[in-house]
């Protein structure tokens, strides 16, 4: 494994690489560091974003200085190399995190736009895209795009399509959707570019539950497929 | 006390100061681009400079007074009017019941900041009022001001009340008190702004040409800009052979990234929290206020700074605000 890159974003904020590409053992690190700084967040530490293989850490420089007072670096400087040790410690003892959950998905054509265009285009029933969407069991890389939009992979190869050559203006929230080598779930109604092969009555974004989302970075998901009753059964 | 909208203009918001925290969840700080006008009209109704306000963009809104309201308006891109007769701006004033005021054009600027004394009482979500369009949090049911929507103000601080009892008349028939003089966002630039910034983690991914794009050509702000980002076109990036999608990181409000056909993304308040285009700069966080106020059609160039000396900026503009805040209290602090 290569060694993490730290590197600054600006003057408020510090980038940690841990290196290129979309990596379970890259994203671990990533998860850990996160755990770790908000545990112990050291003076000046903000927040931090974890992505697929990088955390993004944001800094409060008046509260970095105000606890070094006379140090005569930035707190950029400062925070690059407390991030430093840190992520030696972390490369040292990555803590695996590992909360499961189970997500039920409807696939019932009805609200699985794609799923047939899917399988025509793996030359599978729609049936095999089911097994294959179900039969593995996905990590949380990172959220974005939308609040509580999970990233999950990896996708079975068998499953790898692409995005839409131009994305579809609504996508309904719950939609379970697939592109590359990855799934996710839209939480709320959305413009989207994925091929959409389910729903889930799952509420990935509450505003006022604590933690806000549902699936984090660093959980697994499993998918378990559900009739359409169930989905109306919830759906508010 | 309240305020009815009577038309939106083009898009009005309410912010506060942000809401932080919950950026690993997708959630973007949101909060007033221009958080030096919004602090310093906070401030200038008795108010902590993080309470919620009205952000207008352009011009086109019109409110009714319904009580009479302490205000402050700060910033730019409309001519905030009662009667045809501008009021005055970085000063407290009082809005009798019955006032009409409307946001008229301005060719400076892009965002006006109506402050009222007690703050604006609005949702709270995940610890802050800033309305956010995406998920919809905060403000009036997580949603831009609409048309019949009203501003319900917070009691009226100590400090507010006395600004208040300080208002003298001013020819014009409006009562005003002092101006904050020496600070506000310069909107006055004619439509050309440098922007200080240091290079992103992509900047060495830039060849040599496009590095001289960046730091040479003035860009023009699009009209497909909002509060997730400021779209800047230039006139020379080659799109052709440039092929720097990236695994997607982390961005924040400043992030500066590069598409493939050469426009840059200057990323603002609602600005996703990853994103997947090559970093290329930062812009100084002394900086965002200006950037706030860039309109459609203003040209942009970045002038590249260290990070010690935007730190040095940003610490300033911190600071400039508290002194205002000690200014306020120095003067309507003591009176009894």
């Amino acid at each position: 494994m290569s060694r993490p890159r730290i590197l600054p974003l600006g003057e408020q904020a510090v980038v940690v690489e841990f290196g290129p590409g979309i990596d379970p053992r890259l994203n671990d690190l990533v998860v850990s560091l996160h755990r770790r700084l908000m545990e112990e967040p050291f003076a000046g530490y903000v927040e931090s974003v974890p992505a697929f293989s990088s955390l993004t850490v944001l800094l409060d420089a008046e509260a970095w200085h105000s606890a070094h007072a006379g140090a005569g670096a930035t707190a950029v400087e400062g925070a690059m190399q407390e991030l430093g040790r840190r992520t030696e410690e972390t490369v040292g003892e990555a803590v695996a995190y590992w909360e499961e959950k189970v997500v039920p998905v409807c696939y019932d054509v009805q609200v699985a736009p794609d799923i047939e265009w899917v399988a025509r285009t793996k030359g599978v029933s729609t049936d095999e895209v089911v097994r294959m969407h179900t039969s593995t069991v996905y990590r949380v890389f990172m959220n974005g795009f939308v609040p509580g939009f999970p990233y999950l992979g990896l996708l079975p190869a068998g499953l790898e399509v692409p995005r839409k050559a131009s994305p579809s203006l609504r996508v309904p929230a719950g939609s379970v959707a697939i592109a590359g080598r990855q799934t996710g779930i839209y939480p709320f109604e959305t413009p989207g570019g994925w091929q959409v092969i389910g729903r889930t009555p799952l509420r990935l974004f509450d505003k006022s539950a604590d933690p806000c989302c549902a699936l984090r970075p660093g959980m697994r998901v499993r998918f378990e497929p559900v009739g359409l009753e169930c989905l109306n059964a919830t759906t508010p | 006390m309240s305020l009815l909208i009577i038309k939106t203009g083009l898009t009005a918001t309410i912010q506060d100061a942000g809401r932080q925290g919950h950026l690993s969840s997708g959630v973007p700080w949101s909060g007033a681009m221009d958080s030096l006008s919004s602090g310093i009209a906070n401030l200038l109704c008795g108010n902590r400079q993080e309470d919620p306000c009205l952000e207008v963009t352009l011009h086109g809104m019109e409110l009714l007074v319904e009580e009479d309201a302490l205000v402050a308006l700060s910033g730019g891109g409309s001519t905030p009017s009662v009667d045809g007769t501008p009021v005055p701006l970085n000063r407290p004033l009082l809005l009798k019941a019955g006032t009409l005021v409307r946001f008229l054009p301005s060719d400076r600027g892009c965002r006006m900041y109506l402050a009222l004394g007690g703050g604006i009482i609005a949702r709270k979500d995940l610890g802050s009022c800033s309305t956010y369009e995406a998920g919809a949090l905060g403000g009036i049911d997580g949603m831009r001001m609409r048309k019949g929507d009203r501003l319900h103000v917070g009691q009226t601080s100590s400090l507010g009340l006395r600004i208040r009892e300080s208002l003298r008349w001013e020819t014009g028939g409006l009562l005003t008190g002092p101006r904050a003089s020496a600070l506000r966002v310069d909107t006055g630039t004619g439509g050309h702004v440098a922007l200080r910034c240091t290079t992103g983690p992509e900047w060495d991914l830039l060849d040599r040409e496009r590095r001289n794009v960046f730091r040479h050509e003035t860009f023009k702000v699009g009209t497909d800009s909002n509060r997730m980002g400021i779209r800047l076109k230039g006139g020379s990036v080659p799109g052709a052979g440039w092929d720097a999608e990236m695994i997607s990181s982390g961005v924040v409000p400043g992030t500066v990234q590069m598409s493939h056909d050469g426009t840059l993304l200057l990323l603002t308040a609602d600005a996703q929290t990853t994103g997947g285009y090559p970093r290329i700069a930062q812009v100084a966080g002394a900086d965002m206020p200006l950037c706030a106020q860039l309109r459609p059609g203003d040209g942009v160039r970045f002038r590249e700074t260290g990070i010690a000396e935007a730190e040095k900026a940003l610490l300033e503009m911190r600071r400039s605000l508290r002194i205002l805040h000690n200014g306020i209290m120095e003067v309507f602090g003591r009176m009894s």
